[in-house]
């Protein structure tokens, strides 16, 4: 470190004060590269100019650039070269600048690093992190929600978090983790006012593969995660307020390993279950898990399973295009009535 | 030194040494000759050695070979004789260590010789290719793209240029932690022409990491033509600003020179070196049995010795592993993740499947 005083705009926890999704992961990242000193970062114009969203903003100076590396415009380069880091004995934190940018490491996310322990290559312990998701008028390459592309991928996890608690929380946990993980920080998430909370002032983390129940309900299960979890409390609140509907709601947080055990508790309970994602319908996660639902506690369902997702198609740049292609609450409660009527 | 552009150099069998363009920006890019230092010439120890992993290579090669006629295997030969210098002088020319502290070697497939420096015996080289049970990665067809960080090896992995990326982040790894570790990437010439080859050597020349990039141009110009419209590859790293030389496959020794240089320069903080090797139908097992025997430092029945125990210990170590028998399947399915549990094989997923394993 070239400074060992902590930047006061990542102090706030330490002295009592909420913290947004964004700085709850600055938090993270700053506290766990001062925990380990084998955790460096790697990115685009994360050094100086402190990364597109100014999530590592200070880390330069106080970590000195060899460990807030800036990196130039070539996604497979340093996700590679972030291996071979981590293949040296370190813990390396890569930054995509947008999700969207993540395609050309592909090739090396999936075939080797994936592969690495499989193959007898050994441990990979990196986390590829940066914000995604739609809302914000950002058009085709700004806004997609990338799980699924990975989704399918044996030995990569999958972490996207909605709250800044565990947006902290699970983070620091993904970097101690030995396994390769996929960390997605929805950007409508990053700075809302509603999710400023004040967090422990002690070191914490939230296990990788344990979903929480976000809402404790008895008549309907919803499942999501990320953003979808505010939209799908809004719409848990029409339902009770003007149908007596009562909704549960479970937030995946990890997608890969997901908690199976979490989902087919719940259904058991509620005997009918919506799935709902920001990610377009086909080929999402929602097939996944009605697939696991319909193998596992079919007996209990008194109802089809529904999803509500965005359309199949890329993410429209026009406002009013943008709103219909995302889910919106009013659909969420249109198919919790139809599946609470059934 | 490498050589200059037209400098009518020729090669033991009398060719005119390849003459590169660029050839001598090694010194621009990468720091001077005095800096980088010479190779040590011609040291009959080093020769005899040198000569008999390239006969062990090219034995082993021939295993395969026949392995395939056989039916036995099913990876289709792609290696000709003739090619062994470029892996194994490669290997020859780095610092090895079996302690975590030296040099990182990256061969290209099929290079028995060079795996031996790095510590890949021959039975394990044969259960790459006849699927055996025994060995670090329990048949995952891991064999082959073995990594043993303690020795500094990096095996092959399909997904060509992708080592580059790998090393690149490797090398920086370790000099973040103070070590002066070189990663060497031997590629064929068809590797350069992917993505993950550029943006690995972006990222590495930008950093200027302690990185050796040995390709290996092919002998016929029509396929090279698939790839650059350039005469040699060694063009391309001006682009780069990296320090590049070229030097004849045929001859072993130079080829181990020209890396020695370059791994030199590369440990000197010269950052990404780059040694283009260009094959003709110069056999360098020919060549440097001629030279050995011209120095007189060994017979003629000495090196016909060393070649047959080469091929009689490749024999053995296909017997060996015949005789290990083939790997179990639910033994192998366990390891996708640290701290999991083996993945369980669902015929069907049932919650009471009879069939779940």
């Amino acid at each position: 470190m070239t400074d060992q005083a902590v930047p006061e705009h990542l102090s706030k926890t330490r002295n009592g004060e909420p913290v947004t999704l964004l700085e709850a992961v600055s938090e993270a990242l700053f506290e766990e590269m001062t925990r380990d000193e084998s955790v460096f970062l790697l990115g685009e114009d994360i050094g100086v100019y402190g990364g597109a969203f100014k999530v590592t903003r200070g880390f330069l100076d106080h970590f000195g650039a060899s460990r807030v590396v800036d990196t130039p415009i070539a996604e497979g380069g340093f996700t590679g070269a972030a291996a071979g880091a981590a293949h040296a004995g370190l813990r390396p934190v890569v930054e995509i600048q947008f999700m969207d940018f993540i395609s050309p490491a592909y090739d090396v996310i999936t075939n080797y690093i994936a592969t690495s322990l499989y193959r007898g290559a050994g441990a990979m312990p990196l986390v590829i992190r940066g914000p995604v998701g739609g809302g914000n008028r950002g058009g085709p390459f700004h806004s997609q929600n990338v799980e699924m592309a990975f989704f399918h991928t044996p030995g990569l996890k999958i972490v996207y978090p909605s709250t800044a608690y565990d947006a902290k929380g699970l983070l620091k946990a993904a970097i101690r983790d030995d396994n390769p993980v996929l960390f997605e920080e929805h950007k409508g998430l990053y700075r809302a006012p509603a999710l400023r909370e004040v967090l422990p002032d002690e070191d914490y983390v939230v296990p990788l593969g344990v979903a929480r129940t976000a809402r404790d309900g008895s008549d309907l299960t919803i499942v999501t995660y990320g953003a979808m979890v505010h939209k799908s409390a809004e719409a848990a609140d029409r339902l009770q307020e003007e149908d007596g509907v009562s909704a549960e709601i479970i937030d995946l947080r990890t997608l890969l390993p997901m908690d199976d055990e979490a989902i087919l508790s719940s259904v058991k309970k509620t005997g009918r279950l919506l799935i709902v994602h920001e990610d377009t319908r086909t080929g999402g996660i929602a097939g996944e898990i009605a697939m696991r639902v319909s193998e596992s506690a079919f007996e209990w369902l008194d109802a089809p399973m529904l999803r509500v997702t965005a359309i199949d198609a890329p993410v429209p740049y026009s406002g009013s295009l943008e709103d219909y292609f995302l889910p919106q609450t009013d659909d969420i409660v249109e198919a919790a009535r139809y599946l609470a009527g059934y | 030194m490498p050589p200059e552009a037209g400098d009518g150099a020729r090669t033991p069998s009398g060719l005119p040494r390849t003459a590169l363009p660029f050839a001598g920006s090694a010194r621009d890019a990468g720091g001077s000759e005095e800096e980088a230092g010479e190779g040590p010439g011609f040291v009959p120890a080093e020769a005899i050695e040198l000569h008999r992993l390239l006969t062990l290579s090219r034995a082993a090669e021939s295993q395969v070979v026949a392995l395939a006629d056989q039916g036995r295997i099913r990876r289709a030969p792609d290696r000709r004789p003739g090619r062994e210098a470029g892996p194994v002088a490669s290997a020859f020319a780095l610092r090895r260590s079996d302690d975590g502290t030296g040099d990182v070697f990256c061969p290209t497939f099929r290079a028995a010789g060079a795996l031996e420096l790095f510590g890949v015996d021959l039975e394990a080289f044969f259960r790459g290719y006849l699927e055996g049970e025994v060995g670090p990665s329990r048949d995952t067809g891991a064999e082959l793209h073995r990594v043993d960080m303690q020795r500094g090896l990096l095996a092959p992995v399909v997904p060509l240029g992708l080592l580059v990326e790998v090393v690149g982040g490797l090398t920086l790894g370790a000099s973040m932690q103070g070590q002066d570790r070189v990663g060497l990437v031997c590629d064929t010439d068809g590797a350069t022409s992917t993505g993950a080859w550029h943006e690995g050597l972006v990222v590495a020349a930008a950093r200027k990491s302690p990185m050796v990039l040995v390709v290996e141009a092919s002998d016929d110009p029509e396929r090279s033509r698939k790839h650059t419209r350039l005469e040699s590859y060694v063009e391309k790293g001006p682009g780069y600003g990296i320090g590049v030389e070229g030097v004849d496959g045929g001859d072993a020794l130079a080829v181990t020179g020209a890396v020695r240089r370059a791994v030199a320069r590369a440990r000197a903080g010269k950052g990404v070196q780059m040694v283009e090797i260009r094959y003709d139908s110069t056999d360098p097992i020919d060549v440097l049995r001629e030279r050995l025997l011209e120095a007189g430092a060994t017979s003629a029945d000495g090196l016909a010795d060393a070649e047959a125990e080469a091929r009689e210990r490749c024999r053995a170590a296909v017997e060996a592993v015949d005789a290990a028998g083939l790997a179990d399947p639910p033994s192998t399915l366990d390891p996708v993740y640290v701290g999991a549990d083996r993945i369980p094989r669902r015929i069907w997923a049932g919650p009471a499947s009879p069939k779940v394993l």
